[in-house]
């Protein structure tokens, strides 16, 4: 699905960087060119990386490098929807290989996933119950790497899981079972008691 | 906060889940980053012509030892084989090129006996036809010199 103003009126650029010829001055060098991109786009990669990993330094340093790679792979961007696809589906993979290091590594101090989200959540308030909306974006942390970043791009890009299987690779009935299982899990943990 | 049972939990990750804003100097950074790796790669590439080939042969053992681990095990002992008949054809090409040097002095040795067995030879001779005389002293010296 190509991303267009209408149906992301927060997340996506607006006007097409191939019509402005963005694409092709950032391919023959020009920094600037390149910068406007990096404008257009970095909400949505940010987004993405913040909400996989919940810290928001490391965020940070996966957008850079998905920016970086973006950068030496400019030659093969066809189109505005290819390079919205390419930045979502590279983001998508280095977080999941971020989140699994992760589960590897052992952790020296505790990630204060919470407290990232719950400032997140509150630069955003605004929008329905901001109490409601700071439990949600904790609890998806409980997900694994895979389904929480599919539901990430089912619910904060707006994708159809047509779309993110195409973007992903992967086969259409995982992407629907990973949502389905993942909304499951969701609701599950949220209808439970907090503790206090 | 909302009830639970009353959520409609779809709409409520759309509205949770709004983009956020990158800190401030993301951007910059970002630019940063870029002219940084473009140094390290321009170093890089002094190493690329080795790499061009490295990289392929690493890969397609690797592929090898993944895929067919009895066909990379045969492989290395056949490399193992190969050194080590190598590593012997060596030392015998060494050990002959010795042998021949050696040879080579022998003669030397033995051509510069004869020489100094003739002249021996020639002087006695010339001593048994003059009829015994020792000779003079002068021509003694000159004899000596010329056998040594």
């Amino acid at each position: 699905m190509a991303l267009m103003p209408a149906d992301c009126p927060l997340a996506c650029p607006a006007a097409d960087p191939l019509d402005d010829g963005l694409v092709p001055a950032a391919r023959a060098g020009d920094r600037r060119a390149f910068a406007a991109l990096v404008r257009t786009y970095e909400r949505m990669v940010y987004s993405l990386a913040l909400r996989a990993l919940g810290a928001a330094p490391e965020a940070e340093e996966l957008a850079q490098d998905v920016f970086v790679q973006l950068y030496r792979n400019l030659e093969h961007i066809e189109s505005s929807a290819h390079l919205a696809s390419w930045l979502r589906r590279t983001t998508f993979h280095r977080a999941v290989d971020s989140l699994r290091r992760r589960r590897r590594r052992p952790a020296t101090e505790p990630l204060d996933e919470t407290a990232a989200v719950v400032a997140v959540v509150d630069g955003s308030a605004g929008f329905g119950d901001p109490l409601l909306a700071r439990r949600l974006v904790s609890l998806l942390s409980t997900l694994a790497p895979v389904p929480r970043l599919v539901l990430l791009l089912r619910f904060q890009e707006d994708l159809d899981p047509s779309d993110i299987a195409r973007e992903l690779g992967l086969p259409l009935n995982t992407v629907k079972s990973h949502l389905k299982r993942s909304l499951e899990r969701l609701r599950a943990l949220y209808q439970e008691p907090q503790s206090p | 906060m909302t009830d639970p049972k009353q959520v409609d939990l779809e709409r409520a990750l759309r509205q949770a889940l709004r983009s956020i804003e990158p800190p401030a100097g993301f951007e910059e950074r970002v630019i940063r980053d870029l002219d940084s790796a473009h140094r390290r790669t321009k170093g890089a590439r002094r190493l690329q012509p080795l790499a061009h080939w490295i990289a392929p042969l690493t890969e397609s053992v690797g592929r090898l030892l993944w895929h067919q681990p009895l066909a990379a095990l045969a492989s290395a002992i056949a490399v193992l084989v190969l050194v080590a008949a190598g590593g012997l054809s060596y030392r015998e090409h060494v050990q002959a090129v010795r042998a021949e040097e050696t040879r080579g002095q022998v003669l030397q040795a033995v051509r510069i006996a004869n020489e100094k067995l003739d002249t021996a030879f020639r002087l006695v001779a010339e001593e048994t036809r003059s009829g015994g005389s020792a000779p003079a002293p002068d021509e003694r010296s000159d004899r000596d010199q010329q056998f040594n």
